[in-house]
């Protein structure tokens, strides 16, 4: 006879609205649901429901497979996809596959491209989407029931959807099909919106050909009334000035400038009086030079003489925007004018912190892209004056070389000294240890072969992080040996969840592997393109009974070898096994690692590295 | 401020208004009828059930409301949460039906882990077992299904 709970289980599943159970299945991986469409006929239905609508294919096999597979699927299961994430990596034939699913996709709702880059960058969606989306404009066949199109579409494509401009909610456009749609639909004034779903746009142009004027944002604002989210990338922005009143879009709240080029100061109270409801900001900006000088003024005093002006005016419109964004809480700034100009602001900013007059609600804090130059009030970051902006973050991104001088000549890194006596150590040793107690996220880039970190000394400094990740760094598992007497503290309690070393060096790898074995909420662990330093034994990741949720392993070496395969030992599946995977090596002569652990719902391992996702 | 909740079963609840307000249902309800003595019924909770989610709705009182979607689906479900979670399947499935009804996103979300998670990493027979379930499909069947989503095995 079924028991109590079998009915009970019975009469739930059937009074529980669908959309509850389907937010339950889309919890699962989707060989997890593969696995849950064989234990009846019913929950077949709604499995196979959620594997198809939304399908990621992040690597090339996956691609291979699934497009393989498509064209037998049962039309059910093909009208079941809504969401295409796709990657767009070198050796996928896109434009092959955008016809097999143009023609096997019918009900298509979003098609997007997984990131293929920065993986540690801070990147809202639009940004993921952008940076990994073909740079190229694309053929996309019609899919009917688009809304959501995550790449730039050709000519061709464009005039196809164009009966289907209303519905869309996220496109992305290159400067010239924006600068021709305002053309062509010139009047700001006309009754009908041409976007009117429209909440998320990227317009990415060339700095050099593609500038925006202050009247092209009117346009954009008559034209998507419910912007939510605008991606400038490479673009030029000329005339801030506009004749009629400033309009104002309360739906904004989400704004991109990267790789923006301003002509005018005037921009920034633009900006400000346009877009009051902003909660999140990217910033990488220049300034530029297409003022002419005066008869008779010598060309390059005259240059030296308006830069600094100018400087000195977008250092005072730049902060007093930002201070005046009363909601925002991300702010991410990869390029300011100069490296004095950017110095200013940050001054600035931690100024009117330390003065009680800006009264930051910043939860999130970025100073990442391409550093030329030592940030000399970065410093201050972790002093008494500066912390007041850091110690109310949850998230913190740096790339390290703000910090420190890049064309001072450090001493190669000694791989035997695990002091910071020879080469500087990131967060320094003498760092005030509550400026980071509050931090949930941390991402450290760029400090390659000069400057070194600690994984320990990181986990000591922010007792409350989840998410940690490293790029392009050096790191050592203990704490510097010279300021610490006993560097190798146990970190049984520390809530670490997620672990990400991408393009890393770690020198005293006899250490790391246990290290890990100590984190008892790690979930997630992503080692790409990681180098260990010579290792004693053979390596071993032993992580005790942990459930993971993703195990990444691509591109390791040990010492000069590559980790060729890798021995997975699930210690809680029911049918205990041990899965190899093996990219073919033609000379095998690699190592093989292994690794144990309680499960592990996503694996994916290489012997080469991808990019990463 | 306190608010009454009456719950299916004819029990009244004092909570206070904070607490009550982490169910988006009662807010609005509290919206449209103003400061008023009357008890609000919940004729879809019971006070066993109720009991559970103001347990819940009082441990969580200063979180912060996140609407990213994203962001709710990504976080981990803390060690409390996972401890008021160890109760049989019935109350389980109440709770989330509550969270549903009185639209207390959080709650669902912690409640729909909580259910995936007791299905990740088993085999089929082993859910059915768990869910008391009998198989209705052929075994021909089992195999088209995984032979047609063949792709789906990689991990």
């Amino acid at each position: 006879m079924p028991s109590l709970s079998f009915f009970s289980f019975c009469f739930c599943l059937m009074s529980i609205p669908l959309e509850i159970v389907t937010d339950i299945l889309l919890e699962l991986q989707p060989y997890q649901l593969l696995i849950a469409a064989t234990v009846s006929r019913a929950w077949s239905e709604l499995s196979l429901a959620c594997l198809y609508r939304r399908v990621h294919l992040h690597t090339t096999i996956h691609q291979k497979r699934f497009l393989a597979a498509l064209e037998s699927l049962p039309l059910t299961n093909r009208e079941a996809i809504r969401a295409l994430n796709l990657n767009a990596g070198d050796d996928v034939d896109l434009e092959f596959a955008l016809v097999i699913f143009g023609a096997q996709c019918p009900n298509l709702e979003e098609i997007s491209f997984a990131s293929s880059d920065d993986g540690t960058e801070p990147s809202s969606r639009i940004a993921a989407w952008c940076h990994g989306a073909p740079t190229f404009p694309v053929d996309l066949p019609l899919f009917p029931f688009i809304r959501c199109i995550g790449c730039i579409l050709d000519g061709k494509a464009l005039d196809r959807y164009r009966p289907s401009f209303h519905q869309l909610t996220m496109l992305a456009l290159t400067a010239k099909q924006l600068l021709c749609q305002v053309n062509s639909n010139g009047d700001a004034q006309s009754p009908t919106a041409l976007f009117p779903a429209m909440q998320t746009l990227a317009v990415i142009g060339d700095p050099w050909t593609s500038s925006l004027d202050a009247s092209d944002f009117a346009w954009l604002q008559h034209h998507c009334p419910r912007l939510h989210h605008l991606s400038l990338r490479d673009l030029r922005l000329a005339n801030p000035h506009f004749s009629a009143s400033v309009p104002v879009q309360l739906s904004m709240e989400f704004l991109d400038l990267n790789g923006i080029e301003l002509e005018d100061a005037g921009w920034f109270p633009l900006f400000a009086s346009m877009y009051p409801a902003l909660e999140s900001l990217l910033l990488f900006i220049q300034f530029g030079e297409q003022a002419q000088p005066l008869d008779g003024v010598d060309i390059a005093v005259h240059r030296a003489e308006l830069a600094r002006q100018r400087f000195d005016e977008m250092t005072q419109e730049i902060s007093d925007w930002i201070i005046g964004c009363k909601y925002l809480t991300t702010l991410y700034i990869k390029r300011l004018g100069t490296a004095s100009t950017m110095s200013d602001i940050l001054e600035k900013l931690m100024d009117l912190v330390c003065l009680g007059i800006w009264n930051s609600k910043l939860k999130r804090f970025a100073l990442s892209g391409k550093p030329t130059h030592r940030c000399k009030s970065a410093d201050r970051f972790f002093e008494r004056t500066g912390s007041a902006l850091v110690s109310s973050l949850d998230s913190l991104t740096l790339n390290v070389l703000y910090f420190h001088d890049r064309h001072r000549r450090y001493p190669r890194i000694n791989n035997t000294d695990y002091s910071c006596t020879q080469s500087p150590m990131f967060p320094s040793c003498n760092l005030a240890p509550c400026a980071l107690a509050n931090l949930t996220s941390m991402h450290l880039q760029q400090g390659y072969g000069k400057i070194k970190t600690s994984l320990n000394w990181v986990l000591q400094l922010c007792p409350s992080l989840r998410s940690v990740g490293f790029r392009r760094m050096t790191i050592q598992t203990d704490t510097c040996h010279h300021h610490h007497q006993h560097p190798f503290v146990a970190t049984s309690n520390h809530p670490l969840t997620e672990l990400t070393f991408d393009g890393c060096m770690v020198i005293d790898t006899d250490a790391f592997f246990p290290f890990l074995h100590e984190l008892p909420r790690l979930t997630s662990l992503t080692l790409n393109r990681v180098g260990f330093l010579e290792l004693k034994s053979e390596p071993c990741l032993d992580l005790g009974h942990l459930l993971l949720d993703r195990l990444w392993l691509a591109g390791i070496s040990i010492g000069i070898y590559r980790c060729s395969s890798m021995r997975l030992l699930e210690r809680c599946s029911s049918t205990q096994r041990t899965l190899s995977a093996t990219q073919p090596d033609s000379y095998n002569t690699g190592y093989c690692l292994r690794v144990s652990c309680g499960l592990v719902e996503q694996v994916y391992f290489n012997q080469s590295a991808p990019l990463l996702l | 401020m306190s608010v009454r909740l009456l719950s299916s079963d004819s029990e009244d609840f004092t909570v206070a208004k904070e607490v009550a307000e982490r169910s988006m249902l009662i807010k609005n309800m509290l919206e449209d009828v103003g400061d008023n003595d009357n008890p609000i019924p919940l004729p879809n909770v019971t006070a066993k059930i109720l009991r559970k989610v103001i347990e819940w709705c009082e441990h969580h009182l200063g979180d912060p409301v996140t609407n990213d979607e994203n962001e709710r689906r990504n976080t981990e479900i803390d060690e409390w949460d996972q401890k008021f979670m160890e109760v049989d399947q019935e109350t389980l499935f109440d709770i989330i039906l509550a969270a549903n009804y009185l639209d207390i996103k959080p709650l669902l979300d912690v409640g729909c882990k909580t259910v995936a998670n007791m299905i990740k990493g088993k085999t089929a027979e082993e859910i059915r077992k768990i869910f008391n379930i009998v198989n209705d499909l052929t075994p021909e069947e089992e195999a088209q299904i995984r032979k047609e989503n063949e792709w789906a095995e990689d991990r």
